[in-house]
């Protein structure tokens, strides 16, 4: 799987995930999303790109919401396909990480 | 697919990736639709991962089969490790403050979640779990053209 990290308007990083966070894909992508941990901000994962996630994936998720929450910032999931929207709602993990369906949205959820 | 198709391995993470890719080619062979392949690569992660983590040290001897039908996906598993009942394992979801939330156990609400059915026996050779997987109309029509 492929994560891109950007630097966005207004201190917003946006990171791009892409491909299936399954046990292989996680692997590779830890050193990532520890960089995104590190964040204090406003974070958005924009998981249009996503494939596949479980729960392996969602302990990567949680941990790094938590990590971000406890410096003040936030983390947002933008537009997961179906399935991993489904999957993320089974789990309760929109809870503590919204999901929203456009960019527009996670504005408003930040402001 | 007439019959069932089988892989036996022992119980370490690295072949639990191998599982996935394997029954990514099956799914692709049967044309099984999206939606269905999901559920199936959820719960083999899941069930797998769980008796790799759990199942005991050495890693349990596993087999995997899956029958594909024109009405549903049938993933037995089969393995000689710690007894484990996933029918009776309580789900859990994520809920409450993010500070204090622990990671990890999500694992049984998803496979309750994207499981049409489970069945659980324990016998002399350890847990057998079979997992039903239910095809939607279109779906069935392609697999019946396999």
């Amino acid at each position: 799987m492929k994560v891109e990290i950007v630097n966005g308007a207004d201190g917003v990083l946006i990171v791009i995930v892409a491909g299936r966070m399954d046990i292989a894909g996680v692997g590779a992508a830890e050193p990532s999303f520890n960089a995104v941990a590190a964040s204090r901000g406003k974070v958005i994962l924009d998981f249009s790109g996503v494939e596949f996630l479980a729960s392996l994936g969602m302990r990567t998720l949680v941990m790094t919401a938590k990590a971000v929450a406890s410096k003040g910032g936030g983390v947002v999931i933008l537009n997961p396909q179906a399935n991993v929207e489904k999957a993320l709602r089974t789990a309760g993990l929109d809870s503590i990480i919204p999901i929203v369906a456009s960019r527009e949205a996670a504005d408003r959820h930040f402001s | 697919m007439a019959a069932a198709e089988r892989r036996t391995f022992v119980g370490v993470m690295s072949e639990v990736v191998a599982t996935a890719q394997w029954l990514d080619e099956l799914a692709a062979r049967n044309e099984l639709p999206g939606d269905a392949v999901f559920a199936l690569q959820v719960c083999a992660e899941e069930i797998l991962t769980n008796i790799v983590r759990h199942g005991g040290n050495p890693g349990p001897n596993i087999e995997v089969a899956l029958n594909v039908s024109p009405e549903r996906l049938e993933l037995t598993i089969e393995d000689d490790g710690a007894p484990f009942d996933v029918t009776q394992a309580e789900p859990r979801r994520v809920s409450g403050d993010i500070a204090t939330i622990e990671p990890g156990g999500l694992g049984v609400q998803l496979i309750h979640q994207f499981a049409s059915a489970l069945k659980y026996t324990r016998g002399p050779n350890g847990n057998r779990l079979q997992v039903t997987i239910e095809l939607d109309p279109p779906a069935a029509t392609a697999a019946a053209r396999v």
